[in-house]
């Protein structure tokens, strides 16, 4: 049984995410990679505060 | 702070956050979502920490008497699920426990009134485990192994929740987004029975178009991704 979840698994998962996820959920799986922190997350230009 | 963001959309005036998903129309704060509120912020961990103090502060001002938590009852107005209908015990033991396990798994279980709630999750335990939900079992078993001081009760709880995942997951009766939010309970708690029977699951989970499984609808799937990838990112820690 596989160890680890790979490299290649999480970019597939990013792709999957990209394809059918709302920005939020984007958002969510970026950071799972490493690609974007969590104060990208917070502060991005996407809707105002409520 | 400039706050135009992804997140804090989802977070209301009161500081508890709204659902994200097609569960339950209505912009009303449940419990069962500022959960999952706590969730990212504990996979962000953004600097900033206006959000998280707001939602602990939320979590204070609805822990109940008794030390439970438990779904508002205006929520009626917006036609819930079973499991967000407020009034329920088995409703109360896991809205408990996901509260507690996030609180704790953040540090900010002084926040509130976390002895009671610990009291109260202890009252629910039948025979080795909880009545109805398995949720509580996963989060019962990172509560309770990750207490800084564990009575002989608290040892027991955890060993009647791995067993009760240990079974489930054997008799492949678990949903696979649930299988790895079980992988990331045990990881963090150091359950190596457990996770050693969950992970493996976990990656076998992940379809061929990329994306994880679930058996609660399609539209869950990119939550069942997220979940997973967050789960190898916190191995990769």
């Amino acid at each position: 049984m596989d160890r680890v979840i790979s490299e290649d698994a999480l970019e597939r998962g990013l792709e999957y995410v990209r394809r059918n996820g709302s920005e939020l959920m984007l958002a969510l799986a970026a950071h799972a990679t490493g690609a974007v922190s969590g104060d990208d997350v917070l502060v991005h230009p996407v809707a105002p505060p409520k | 702070m400039m706050c135009w963001c992804i997140l804090l959309p989802h977070q209301n005036d009161d500081g508890g956050w709204e659902r994200f998903d097609s569960d339950m129309e209505g912009a009303l704060s449940t419990i069962s979502q500022t959960w999952v509120g706590l969730q990212w912020l504990l996979w962000t961990q953004p600097s900033y920490p206006v959000p998280l103090d707001r939602t602990v502060e939320f979590l204070r001002r609805t822990q109940h008497e008794e030390g439970y938590w438990d779904e508002p009852p205006e929520i009626l107005e917006f036609n819930p699920p079973p499991w967000m209908v407020p009034g329920n015990y088995a409703n109360q033991l896991w809205l408990t426990s996901a509260v507690c396990c996030k609180l704790l798994e953040l540090g900010r279980e002084d926040d509130v009134r976390f002895d009671a709630a610990l009291d109260f999750l202890r009252s629910g335990l039948e025979g080795d485990g909880f009545p109805v939900f398995l949720h509580t079992h996963w989060m019962g078993l990172y509560i309770f192994r990750c207490l800084n001081e564990q009575t002989d009760l608290d040892r027991e709880i955890a060993r009647g929740c791995a067993s009760r995942l240990i079974e489930d997951l054997s008799n492949d009766a678990v949903d696979p987004i649930d299988v790895t939010a079980i992988a990331h309970a045990a990881f963090r708690s150091g359950a190596k029975d457990v996770f050693d029977v969950a992970f493996p699951m976990v990656v076998g989970n992940q379809a061929t178009d990329g994306g994880w499984t679930t058996g609660y609808g399609d539209n869950h799937r990119p939550q069942s991704t997220i979940e997973a990838m967050h789960l190898a990112a916190a191995r990769r820690l």
